[in-house]
């Protein structure tokens, strides 16, 4: 029996390769997760220990968000921390299909850092970039409910651009409960 | 001087294997690359997949409606991922519905990647998950006397749901109740509105293209290919260079 020439077990080696991966187009599909809320609140709170607190909801506050900013967590609680005059908030709200979730730092009424915690949208990712995040930096929430500045869009991703412009607006709202 | 000829013919050997190694990707990133710049155009968006067996590779299933009986009331969840308090709608949960307890006057829900508080109307208190602290994927939810216990990488761990602690391991031998799922009610499920289809062919390709349809894996799958792709480019070039030189 003449053996197989060594280029023909590379060929076949590599159609193995190719049809090993493909077999695996069964595996479930995982959410995208980028930072814990341990990893989160450490970037933020740097030199300080933040506090966790708890925000409850009643019908007459959630009102009160809805007609400040236009949306309102459907949860009773809330959990911020908080060290000094910063607040940190860990939002969640839907894009398109499944729920994206921020994490977002308030200082002085101001926006002083956003941060894509989990994404789980097929499309729209690119809002976890700073270029796209940086966007919120420094801004307030206007007497209208909307940013102080508008904030430019990414082709392919509107409805999760708007989702984190909501939550910017409601965390920015919800530091102003906390801190009044 | 036969260390060229030798060189090029390696090139060229390894650039034939890359390039049968890559072509099926190529391909299918190709394709798939080519609907979906044309998705609204060809209804992509608007058009749904409708395998069971893909929906159910995706965490979600149809054909069964997990529910779990808790006293009087039946917490269930929706193929489209909605947690239902009898035939109230009370917020999403990521994963499979592994189980539910009720402690006290509050209900858990636990799906694999969330973990969801209810109260005993039906109302959201808070919705858990690894961005807020839990350990995930969950594969079980069970009590220890009133403790809530939740079972992550084979270990069960007691959950602390006020400080959002859960470092602290169940003891060893300890007896943990869990609660079986059960047939959920017809005078209920008709009442549980079915669904919407939610899963778009544009979705399918994105997850196809991006390599995410198979997890982290098949991001990393897409970068190795893409690396391949730069290799057969490079070893193109080296071979082009080679020839010309060998003409000159």
């Amino acid at each position: 029996m003449r053996p197989k020439p060594k280029s023909r077990r590379l060929h076949r080696g590599a159609l193995a390769v190719t049809l090993w991966m493909t077999a695996f187009t069964a595996f479930p599909v995982f959410a995208e997760e980028y930072l814990g809320r341990d990893d989160f609140l450490q970037l933020v709170f740097t030199d300080s220990q933040p506090e966790m607190h708890m925000l409850w909801f009643t019908e007459e506050t959630r009102a009160a968000a809805k007609a400040a900013v236009g949306w309102a967590p459907t949860s009773l609680r809330l959990r911020y921390w908080q060290a000094d005059a910063r607040t940190a908030w860990i939002l969640e709200d839907i894009g398109k299909d499944k729920p994206i979730t921020l994490g977002i730092t308030v200082s002085s009424k101001r926006v002083e850092r956003m941060e894509v915690l989990a994404f789980r949208e097929s499309r729209g990712w690119e809002i976890r970039y700073p270029f796209f995040t940086r966007q919120f930096n420094g801004l307030t929430l206007a007497p209208d409910g909307y940013l102080s500045q508008p904030i430019d869009g990414i082709t392919g991703a509107t409805l999760s651009v708007r989702a984190a412009e909501r939550m910017a607006r409601l965390a920015l709202w919800l530091d102003a409960q906390v801190q009044s | 001087m036969r260390r060229r000829p030798r060189l090029v013919g390696l090139l060229w050997r390894w650039h034939r294997r890359l390039g049968l190694l890559a072509a099926f990707f190529v391909l299918l990133l190709a394709a798939s690359g080519i609907a979906l710049n044309h998705s609204s155009e060809l209804g992509l968006d608007r058009d749904f997949v409708d395998w069971p067996w893909l929906s159910r590779a995706y965490g979600d299933d149809s054909s069964t409606l997990p529910a779990y009986q808790l006293g009087k009331h039946w917490l269930s969840r929706t193929a489209d991922g909605r947690v239902y308090f009898d035939a109230k709608q009370v917020a999403p949960c990521n994963g499979n519905l592994l189980g539910a307890v009720q402690s006290g006057e509050m209900l858990y829900a636990a799906c694999a990647e969330q973990l969801l508080l209810i109260t005993s109307s039906g109302e959201l208190v808070e919705s858990v998950n690894a961005s807020t602290g839990l350990p995930v994927p969950l594969t079980a939810i069970g009590l220890i006397d009133a403790t809530v216990a939740l079972q992550a990488e084979e270990t069960w761990r007691l959950a602390d749901l006020d400080s959002m602690d859960f470092s602290n391991l169940a003891p060893a031998g300890v007896m943990i109740n869990q609660f079986a799922p059960g047939q959920l009610p017809e005078t209920i499920r008709e009442l549980i509105p079915t669904p919407n289809q939610w899963l778009s062919w544009e979705r399918l390709l994105l997850d196809l293209h991006s390599g995410r349809l198979l997890g982290r894996i098949g991001v990393l799958w897409v970068d190795f290919i893409g690396i391949l792709l730069g290799s057969l480019a490079m070893s193109g070039i080296a071979m082009w260079w080679l020839h010309r030189r060998r003409g000159h």
